[in-house]
């Protein structure tokens, strides 16, 4: 086992750095530059040649990727071109709030998704059909309109709710749940809904296998049989797609940092990419690609729990 | 005891005008409270000197800093700031008189050498700031003493004090950098800013106005979602909001706990921009073809939901020098488009593999894609294939320096006709068209340079004649900018030259 997680880690290395090449070479191609989004129309090509040649922008782009590459290791990721603020600083402030706002959505698919989808596999008819009806609506329905429908609702008629204004739960827990429970549940349930429907289809093949038979055959409870076997046996490609969801789950987050104003990875990056902050869209990137190969990685260890079949090599 | 009708009255005029005078007495100006204003875009920079950018313009750009005069409109056009008081000694000389006892935040005196710094900063190349465009005609200022200050012109220039009021007077000592204090003479001084967060400023308590500001502290919030950004109005999660769409108009207004607040009358036009270099648009049959082909009323209807003006004027129906006689040069008429585009060689039909000429646009405006469409569908049914292309704003500035376009859309406004002819719609140094020609650069520095008003709008009747004729561009409609604020924030005032907000008289009644 050791040995297949180092080669894991190995491979996850060559990854991030073919993933940090190609992005350097695309964002460093894109028409447009830094310069011209700060000087906006006031842009002549002699201002902008100062400020290009000012912050290093005239390199060559293989020069500057060997530079940036060598900051990287040394854990230096640059400044933003614009701003002249650390991106490290930049990334330190807003990977929480993304954090955050990813496990709580994620917090609320698993519990409303599987719980929802294990439910539809063993009820009747009706309640099953309305039950799915549901499923189709939130998978149906944007998080980002979704999102602007609870401010409107829960912010705007009710009050219930500020509709934005992030503070960070060690500052106020509560105020904290009241800013992130509505981009939390617009985002969650759009994956609760998937997550419902594939669980259901996974409890329905494992409800008809031939261990479940045997198990009832033993004598033994519906309960143990559902819970201890076909429940089991249905979460491992759960798991998997969880795996693979979460990275939608930090894409998603964009629209609804966006949406509720939430200084998070996902603003960052948008802001970045709009004002051609190569450095900042390089550190981000390369976080989110770390964070996609790190959750592979505790995917296939938890395949590992839940089937003991599973023998790494 | 029996009282006369005549007393009873006397008691309840006189409480009538005690309530009255309490009525005025809570109308004055609350002083304190903390304002949050949510901006369409986000800040980039600490340095306001570095970039127009309106989210650095609405924020900071006049809290922080201070230019020498204001222009206000109206009868007396400028308002003194950090001049008290100017005069001309010739066409090419002008001296400001400096106000006494002004403090940068930082406690440093503001003086003439502050002034002649700022000039001097904004002009050196090296420095690579973006409102250069607006000093280059001052050649030389000498600091006569401390507070007096005497400004050379390379040519007599009449709208200098519009240009001054873009402006902001730095310290030499402690000027703007990109990410250290900004340090100004304004009624609010920085505090903090959290980039993609909140920018937050308070109240500079040695302000030369003792009397303002009457906020204690204003917060800033990038909330580039419109949808969002005015429902955080209307849930009173901010109480103002900069430069809400006119498509939004209805919503704002039908909300009785909101205000609308508006720029100058006119004070933002968009044109169509034809690259007169480039086929077809180097011929000028095709160029008044395409402005035959614009919908004015149509897009004002659509883009603007009948809030705004139709012209095709360069300037705006309310600008002194606006020339009448240019008001509807080229009047929707397709079949009058048919007739030039066929004129000018365009076939009846165009065959599959033929190049439609394309309109290149920037993305995130809504105003722009409406007369994009527009005008293609107009096109089309004149029978020219055309497509619309769309680049977020740091690419669309690139390809329309590298001229790879035939014809772009482009939002400007100015209050001096002189800062609108020198902006990349016509600017003889440069501009998006290429349409440079030495007759009108002459009469453009010409107009520029008189001191006479009767014979500087000649000028510029002349000019606008010159290319509505020539139709380098042709205008779609004129509008207003506008803000929206909570109904209990008062004293809201917008500049008359770039329609920004000014927070140093705003005061929260609650």
């Amino acid at each position: 086992m050791k040995s297949y997680f180092v080669k894991r880690i190995l491979s996850s290395l060559i990854t991030l750095l073919i993933i940090s090449f190609i992005t350097f070479v695309f964002v460093a191609l894109l028409p447009g530059n830094p310069a011209e989004v700060l000087l906006g129309e006031f842009a002549t090509p002699e201002t902008t040649a100062v400020l290009t040649h000012e912050w290093g922008l005239d390199k060559p782009i293989l020069y500057r990727y060997g530079i940036w590459m060598g900051n990287v290791v040394r854990g230096n990721f640059g400044e933003s071109i614009i701003s002249r603020i650390p991106v490290r600083s930049l990334i330190a402030r807003a990977w929480p709030v993304s954090v955050e706002l990813c496990l709580l959505s994620l917090v609320i698919a698993c519990g409303v998704g599987i719980p929802l989808g294990v439910a539809t596999a063993i009820m009747k008819r009706r309640p099953e059909r309305l039950a799915m009806i549901s499923v189709l609506v939130a998978q149906s329905v944007p998080s980002f309109v979704s999102g602007i429908l609870m401010i409107l609702i829960f912010s705007v008629k009710l009050k219930w709710l500020p509709s934005s204004g992030y503070v960070s739960f060690l500052e106020d827990p509560l105020q904290n749940m009241k800013v992130m429970i509505m981009p939390a549940l617009s985002l969650g349930l759009v994956i609760a809904a998937l997550l419902a429907r594939f669980t259901r289809s996974c409890m329905l093949d494992a409800l008809g296998a031939d261990f479940v038979r045997t198990a009832r055959a033993k004598g033994l409870t519906e309960t143990t049989v559902l819970l201890r076997h076909a429940f089991r046996s249905a979460m491992i490609p759960v798991v998997s797609l969880l795996g693979t969801q979460l990275v939608w789950f930090l894409g998603g987050a964009i629209i609804q940092e966006i949406v509720f104003v939430l200084p998070g990875l996902g603003r960052a990056v948008v802001r970045a990419v709009m004002g051609r902050d190569y450095a900042a869209i390089q550190a981000v990137v390369l976080l989110m690609a770390t964070v996609a190969a790190v959750a592979n990685l505790l995917v296939d260890l938890i395949y590992g729990l839940l089937d003991p079949r599973i023998r790494y090599d | 005891m029996r009282f006369s009708r005549l007393s009873v009255m006397c008691v309840l005029g006189f409480v009538l005008v005690l309530l009255a005078g309490t009525a005025m007495v809570s109308a004055a100006p609350k002083y304190g409270g903390t304002l949050k204003v949510a901006l369409w875009g986000d800040i980039e920079t600490l340095d306001a000197t570095k970039t127009p950018q309106v989210p650095v313009a609405d924020s900071i750009r006049w809290s922080i800093w201070e230019p020498l005069v204001r222009y206000v409109g109206g009868d007396e056009l400028y308002e003194p700031r950090l001049a008290e008081s100017w005069e001309w000694k010739d066409p090419t000389t002008i001296v400001f008189h400096l106000r006494h006892g002004v403090t940068f935040h930082d406690g440093s005196p503001f003086t003439s050498e502050d002034v002649k710094f700022t000039i001097e900063r904004m002009k050196d190349p090296a420095n690579a700031l973006a409102n250069a465009g607006y000093v280059k005609l001052i050649s030389a200022v000498v600091p006569v003493d401390a507070y007096t200050a005497e400004m050379t012109l390379s040519v007599p220039y009449s709208g200098l004090l519009t240009n001054l009021d873009y402006v902001l007077m730095v310290s030499k000592a402690n000027p703007p950098t990109a990410t250290g204090k900004p340090n100004g003479t304004g009624p609010f001084k920085f505090v903090e800013w959290i980039p993609g967060d909140h920018l937050t400023i308070e109240k500079f308590t040695g302000y030369w106005n003792p009397s303002l500001p009457y906020l204690d502290r204003i917060i800033f919030t990038p909330i580039p979602d419109e949808q969002t950004r005015i429902a955080n109005l209307e849930s009173d999660a901010v109480q103002f909001i900069d430069d809400i769409s006119l498509a939004q108009l209805t919503r704002v207004k039908s909300n009785s706990k909101l205000s609308l607040y508006t720029g100058p009358i006119g004070s933002k036009l968009i044109a169509a921009l034809f690259v007169t270099t480039v086929p077809p648009m180097d011929n000028l049959l095709v160029r008044r073809a395409i402005a035959y082909c614009m919908d004015r009323a149509g897009f004002v209807s659509t883009a603007f939901l009948g809030n705004g003006f139709v012209t095709e004027n360069i300037y705006s129906p309310e600008n002194p020098y606006y020339n009448p006689a240019t008001e509807s040069v080229h009047p929707y008429s397709l079949d009058t488009a048919r007739a030039l585009f066929k004129e000018a060689g365009y076939p009846a039909s165009f065959p599959p593999e033929a190049s439609p000429i394309v309109i290149t646009i920037p993305t995130g405006n809504p105003a722009f894609e409406n007369a994009a469409v527009l005008l293609q569908s107009s096109l089309r049914e004149a029978g020219v294939p055309c497509d619309v292309q769309k680049y977020d704003m740091s690419a669309w500035v690139t390809v329309r320096e590298t001229k790879q376009i035939v014809i772009t859309l482009y939002s400007y406004g100015g209050v001096d006709p002189s800062i609108v002819l020198s902006t990349n719609l016509i600017s003889p140094t440069k501009n998006v068209p290429h349409f440079y020609n030495q007759a009108l650069t002459d009469l453009m520095s010409q107009a520029a340079s008189t001191q006479d008003l009767t014979l500087r709008k000649q000028f510029y009747y002349v000019i606008q004649q010159y290319l509505a004729d020539q139709a380098p561009f042709s205008v779609f409609a004129s509008y207003e900018t506008r803000h929206a604020a909570q109904s209990y924030l008062k004293g809201v005032l917008v500049s008359q030259s770039l329609s920004q907000p000014y927070y140093e008289e705003m005061w929260l009644d609650k």
